[in-house]
């Protein structure tokens, strides 16, 4: 579903060259739940922003359901986004001025989609994360347990087939960060939803189907 | 899309507000000044209606308390001295309203109602000639040899299109608080200055040994030195018995009439384009400001699948449609000016002066927002994202 050949990812200023990503391979199965874990600027989120088309490779190929999407232009890349990915992170990004059913309709906005599809999809994907009950709420009036469900059915909204989350649980407490761990389970196991989590947590990690470890960007 | 980022500018209000007020003023202001320049502009589009090189106005001492038989007498002395000087190649005469006096007599009239004011003028039969004053249709009055050609007047396009609704018949009588025969239409007779609008106006007939006389015209040939100005106050001294006399050069007068409105105009315009560089300014400041501090937004809504253009559509939408509403606002104001006529101008030229302020502001809000929105469309999500 999607393979990581050779990428390596550089930055260079005019007199540092760090390398954030080392030679990285990768093949992950449609339907896995695969965690990446590693300390503090190894490179995770930088591995995930690249297969969420959010950041380019400076060489390497990636290939996903089919797609050498690494040669993809702009336009074409929006679209994969929009149409194969979901995204969940640390930090939420919800836009305060926009109720909890308008920040879940927010991939659908730039699908061709009728007002009353979008509604009825957002209600949908609100109910599977329990939070129909919060549709006209703004973000400042939920808790981050229910700020981060919220961004989880704006990820699944869309019904993508790959979801990438960045630390889904590290701004919240143990109660909370299981809870939204189920959630990612049960989306893996009934909708068979191929998911890769960032995490620093060894207890979520180990909940998903396999566990890759990174160091200084390279892989353990 | 519309009814979300109509949402977006409703729920951010507060955030807004300001620059909703700054959008509201400045097209209150534009509108009163495009106006007010559309107003000038078209008054002064329009030709005067006279010539004014080469030609000198001698306006004399009050004749009308002297008298008639005397006043008669030395007009007619006057005219034949003039007629002698080789420089000059015609001599005529005018009551109060001559050119550039900003006198003014006017006439009222009643049609179904509704009140008709006329400028009414009176010259002498040789006026037309003297100012160059073409005609549009019919003839100039004559010196009068019957008692009908004592009626007879020439009218402007303004008075035919005001005061008889576009139509006439040449030769007929108009009623203009007594009948009077219509026997020629100027395009435009303008006396006071090209600031002055084209309003219904009638000139008739003054023999010049009447007492009314205020004015002297001369057409002189092109080319006369000033200094013949010297000769012509001997002449006038000499038949008038009176240096209370002044000599104007047309020309000179037409600027000096228009000086004051062309200073008004400049320093609204200078002021104007102050005005609105510093609104393009601000808004250019206030919206970069606001899309740097929305680039998690940004960077969000291209992981959603946005792409460029369509970061830029949603800023460029975002600001026109604040700016729209702050036109809409602002147009229920101005257009009670013109639809309840609360000032004395032409509706049309308030319609023309409010349509142009709502191009104008909405162009310079799009133009000010689409730089800040095209470097907002070129964040990369994953920079953009690990900012908040």
């Amino acid at each position: 579903m999607i393979t990581l050949q050779n990428i390596n990812k550089l930055y260079r200023t005019d007199t540092i060259e760090t390398t954030a990503l080392n030679n990285i391979n990768l093949q992950v199965d449609e339907g896995e739940f695969l965690s990446i874990m590693g300390p503090s600027g190894c490179g995770k989120s930088t591995l995930l922003n690249i297969i969420g088309l959010l950041d380019e490779p400076s060489n390497g190929k990636i290939e996903i359901k089919g797609h050498t999407v690494s040669n993809y232009h702009t336009k074409e890349t929006a679209k994969f986004r929009n149409e194969h990915l979901g995204f969940i992170f640390q930090s939420f990004h919800l836009i305060p001025e926009l109720s909890v059913i308008d920040n879940v309709q927010l991939p659908l906005l730039y699908r061709n989609l009728s007002q009353k599809e979008r509604n009825q999809m957002a209600s949908v994907a609100l109910e599977s994360v329990g939070l129909n009950n919060r549709m006209e709420h703004f973000p400042s009036q939920l808790s981050g347990g229910q700020k981060q469900r919220v961004a989880i059915a704006r990820a699944i909204v869309g019904k993508p087939s790959i979801i990438l989350a960045d630390e889904p649980t590290g701004n919240l407490d143990s109660v909370m960060g299981n809870e939204i761990m189920n959630i990612l389970l049960q989306l893996n196991q009934e909708n068979k939803t191929t998911i890769i989590m960032v995490t620093h947590d060894e207890n979520m990690a180990h909940k998903t189907h396999r566990l890759m470890r990174l160091y200084d960007g390279r892989q353990l | 899309m519309l009814r979300h980022i109509i949402k977006l500018i409703w729920n951010n209000k507060k955030n807004n507000f300001l620059l909703f007020v700054e959008m509201f003023v400045s097209f209150i202001i534009l509108c009163a000044v495009s106006s007010f320049m559309y107003f000038n502009l078209q008054k002064i589009s329009q030709p005067l209606g006279f010539e004014t090189t080469d030609r000198l106005s001698i306006l004399l001492d009050d004749l009308y308390s002297k008298d008639s038989l005397l006043v008669a007498d030395m007009m007619t002395q006057l005219d034949i001295q003039l007629k002698q000087e080789p420089e000059i190649e015609a001599v005529s005469y005018t009551n109060g309203p001559f050119p550039f006096s900003g006198n003014q007599w006017t006439t009222s009239t009643e049609n179904n109602g509704i009140p008709n004011h006329t400028l009414t003028c009176e010259t002498t039969e040789d006026y037309h000639s003297t100012m160059g004053i073409s005609l549009k249709e019919g003839r100039w009055f004559r010196k009068p040899l019957t008692n009908e050609d004592k009626d007879e007047v020439v009218v402007n396009q303004a008075f035919i299109d005001k005061n008889l609704g576009g139509k006439y018949t040449l030769d007929s009588f108009i009623n203009i608080g007594e009948e009077k025969k219509l026997v020629g239409i100027v395009e435009t007779y303008k006396y006071n200055g090209e600031f002055v609008p084209n309003d219904p106006t009638v000139i008739s007939y003054i023999p010049k040994t009447d007492r009314n006389i205020m004015n002297v015209v001369l057409k002189m040939k092109p080319g006369t030195s000033i200094a013949f100005q010297e000769k012509l106050i001997k002449i006038i001294t000499d038949v008038t018995k009176s240096t209370s006399f002044v000599i104007n050069n047309l020309d000179d007068e037409r600027k000096k009439s228009s000086h004051d409105t062309w200073v008004i105009l400049s320093v609204l315009l200078a002021c104007s384009v102050f005005l609105f560089i510093n609104v393009a300014m601000g808004l250019f400041g206030v919206l970069w400001y606001n899309i740097n501090k929305r680039r998690s937004e940004i960077s969000l809504r291209k992981a959603m699948g946005a792409t460029n253009i369509d970061i830029i559509t949603q800023f460029l939408t975002e600001i026109g449609g604040l700016a729209l509403l702050a036109v809409i606002f602002g147009l229920i104001f101005a257009i009670q000016v013109p639809l309840f006529k609360i000032i004395d101008v032409d509706s049309q030229i308030m319609y023309t002066g409010i349509g142009f302020s709502v191009i104008f502001v909405l162009g310079l809000v799009l133009v000010c927002a689409f730089y800040p929105a095209w470097k907002g469309a070129q964040i990369q999500p994953a920079t953009g994202l690990k900012e908040e």
